[in-house]
């Protein structure tokens, strides 16, 4: 039986619906990340299985109770909020016993509580400070320790990392997974950085527009991502996105076309994949890693606009100005290509985009994956 | 001269700051027109009456006469100053009550409580504030005029008693009634002030206690409470003091009267100043009062650190 399990979960805000049936399991001891842009539903979702909305229709139930109606307090769930929600009255030991003394929990009991949770996030010296003595990493720190003296069923997480500096970022990012071994607890993690998603998550479930896009394993959204939106989200940088149509079918092999006067593009669908209609307009998807100078496929001519070096490897933006993005995140024309930092690419210089045939993805225009690509096989 | 009592607070928080930053010609230079206007209108007068307290002196006469601590062991066996005190007394523990937790109860109404016209009803009860003590006093001297105030015709017409001397003629509810016009003028600078205090707390807050079990009362107790606690300091400060050194209110409705059943300090010391001529006695009054301002506004400073 699943630990957490929420079930057609419908929130309105009036006329307005944020999330729209949304259901999903999580597994004891899981580490499940809810990732989507602002306005998906994810933050609703979190704070309704917390008990702070009231949903409008559906049911959560956590370790096999019904909890749909039941007060924060008596779910079994502990959550850990983005701004640390600190009470700043109260020393960091008064924090996180607060729970316990509300619950009228003998003093030895609270003591012993906060000092084994203390222990585990190496914030013993700082048990008697106030919040506003401590920094934004320790504060976060107090604010996990405060769930975790709780001993909850499962742990609420609300972008709990977005109001630190990159670098304690992901310092934070280890820990929390180290956390996560050692207490072995479930947990429900909201975020829109799909770097923290795909770093500590067992599971990740993608959310976009009050709905659930798709749900699966860091490596499964990355390399079979079931819509364009997933594809477009998982994976940093962006995949590029290339408008063409289908102008040729034979048997399950698809004839692309990416403009007036190109060569055309053959696709090999395997059995199982839908096939495109003739004269479909559909997106082609690569990743940055797979475009280069090398590869089967010759895709365009392009000069290079934008070089960032990042230090391991290098981000080149080119301008292929013969091929269109279906993209509304990116320019029209430029394509992002991730190549060995020694490549020594500079702005101006010509290239030619070139990929190989197993790393394309087709979408559908409804977003659809149609096509998968291979995953690739880095040396 | 009895020394306006307002601003004393001001006075002497203020003059601590110069020595803080005694290094910087350019600070100093800066604060110079205030300091000057404080000097002038108040540490010199204060410093007069200071003075002024061992004399014995009138308004018009040019001979002082050193008197010692006459004035002062005057005023422990005076009964009326022991009257205006407790007047006081009386006026600061009702103003507390009903400013601080009139305002306590609005402001958690509006806060809370009510979804539409919230901006109305704030400017409503707000109002008062901005209104001059004289005018208010004028407009509820009206209303509580025994032949033409409403307030008389709304008792007469639910057919219950109305006081024979009048609202304010009546010795025993006199006192009353001045409470009543000061907790209407200042009860809704009281409800700004923790209406403030209340919106500053993070929704978060509630939202993590509602999760460790605390609501209703016990969040109330936990968060609400703790989190407001400066302004209530500050809230009970400002009343305590403007209870110590109520003038015009009384001055204008009953003059301290009748048969000083109204009376408070600042009346009595303005009585024995201009009335009776005793500015000695009058400056001695004054130094009590400046003494107790400066306490309270001293323990202000103090609580407010501390938290």
């Amino acid at each position: 039986m699943s630990h957490l399990e929420v079930r057609d979960v419908v929130k309105r805000y009036g006329q307005l619906t944020v999330l729209s049936g949304v259901s999903f399991a999580a597994q004891r001891g899981e580490f499940v990340v809810m990732v989507g842009p602002s306005g998906c539903g994810k933050s609703t979702l979190l704070r309704s299985i917390a008990g702070l909305e009231e949903i409008s229709s559906g049911s959560v139930s956590i370790a096999g109770h019904d909890i749909t109606a039941a007060e924060p307090s008596d779910r079994g769930v502990a959550m850990v909020f983005q701004n640390y929600a600190l009470y700043p009255h109260m020393t960091v030991a008064q924090n996180m016993g607060f729970a316990l003394k509300v619950a009228r929990r003998p003093r030895s009991e609270i003591d012993a509580a906060v000092t084994r949770a203390a222990e585990i996030l190496r914030i013993t010296d700082h048990l008697g400070k106030y919040p506003k003595a401590l920094s934004g990493g320790q504060k976060q720190r107090v604010a996990i320790g405060r769930a975790i003296t709780r001993a909850p069923e499962v742990f609420l997480f609300d972008e709990p990392l977005s109001n630190l500096d990159a670098a304690l970022r992901s310092q934070m990012r280890i820990e929390l997974s180290r956390l996560h071994r050692e207490l072995g607890a479930t947990m429900l993690y909201v975020t829109h950085d799909q770097t923290e998603a795909m770093t500590m998550a067992d599971r990740i479930i993608v959310m976009n527009g009050g709905n659930i896009e798709q749900i699966g394993s860091p490596l499964d959204l990355y390399n079979r991502p079931a819509t364009r939106f997933v594809a477009g989200f998982i994976g940093s940088p962006r995949m590029n996105f290339i408008a063409a149509r289908v102008v040729r079918l034979s048997g399950r092999t698809v004839g692309l076309s990416l403009g007036e006067g190109r060569p055309l593009l053959d696709l090999e669908f395997a059995p199982g994949e839908t096939l495109p209609v003739l004269g479909d307009a559909v997106t082609l998807g690569i990743r940055p890693e797979a475009l280069g100078d090398g590869g089967e496929i010759h895709l365009a001519d392009a000069e290079v606009a934008v070089v960032e070096a990042l230090g391991r490897e290098t981000l080149v933006y080119s301008d292929a100005h013969t091929l269109r993005t279906t993209d509304s995140e990116s320019l029209d024309g430029y394509f992002a290509a991730l190549v060995p930092s020694q490549s020594d690419k500079r702005p101006g210089q010509r290239v030619s985009l070139r990929a190989d045939r197993s790393a394309f993805v087709v979408f559908a225009a409804d977003g659809a994956t149609l096509h998968d690509a291979s995953p690739v096989h880095h040396e | 001269m009895p020394l306006p009592p307002t601003p004393t607070i001001t006075g002497t928080s203020s003059a601590r700051r110069p020595a803080l930053t005694a290094g910087s010609l350019t600070a100093t230079a800066m604060m110079a027109p205030a300091l000057i206007l404080i000097g002038v209108f108040i540490l010199i007068p204060a410093v007069v009456a200071v003075i002024g307290s061992f004399f014995d002196f009138s308004m018009t006469s040019a001979n002082w006469t050193y008197v010692g601590g006459d004035n002062y062991r005057r005023a422990v066996t005076d009964p009326l100053f022991w009257l205006a005190i407790s007047n006081n007394v009386f006026i600061v523990v009702g103003s507390v009550i009903s400013q601080v937790g009139g305002g306590a109860i609005l402001a958690a109404i509006l806060d809370r409580g009510i979804r539409r016209g919230n901006v109305v009803y704030r400017t409503i009860i707000f109002m008062p504030v901005v209104i001059s003590s004289i005018a208010v006093a004028f407009v509820w001297m009206l209303i509580l005029d025994p032949n033409v105030g409403p307030l008389n015709a709304v008792v007469k017409a639910l057919g219950l008693p109305t006081p024979r001397l009048g609202w304010l003629g009546d010795p025993s509810i006199s006192l009353w009634m001045l409470l009543l016009i000061a907790a209407w003028q200042n009860v809704g600078f009281q409800m700004m002030l923790i209406l403030a205090g209340l919106q500053a707390i993070p929704r978060e807050h509630y939202e993590a206690a509602s999760l460790d079990g605390a609501r209703g009362l016990k969040a109330f107790w936990y968060i609400t409470l703790p989190g407001i606690r400066n302004v209530l300091v500050l809230a009970t400060l400002i009343t305590v003091i403007g209870g110590f050194k109520v003038f015009d209110l009384v001055f204008v409705t009953t003059g301290g009267g009748p048969a000083n059943a109204t009376q408070v300090l600042g009346t009595y010391t303005y009585t024995q100043a201009f009335a009776f001529g005793n500015m000695g006695y009058a400056n001695a009054m004054a130094v009590v009062l400046l003494v107790t301002a400066v306490l309270l506004g001293w323990l202000q400073v103090r609580l407010s650190r501390r938290a």
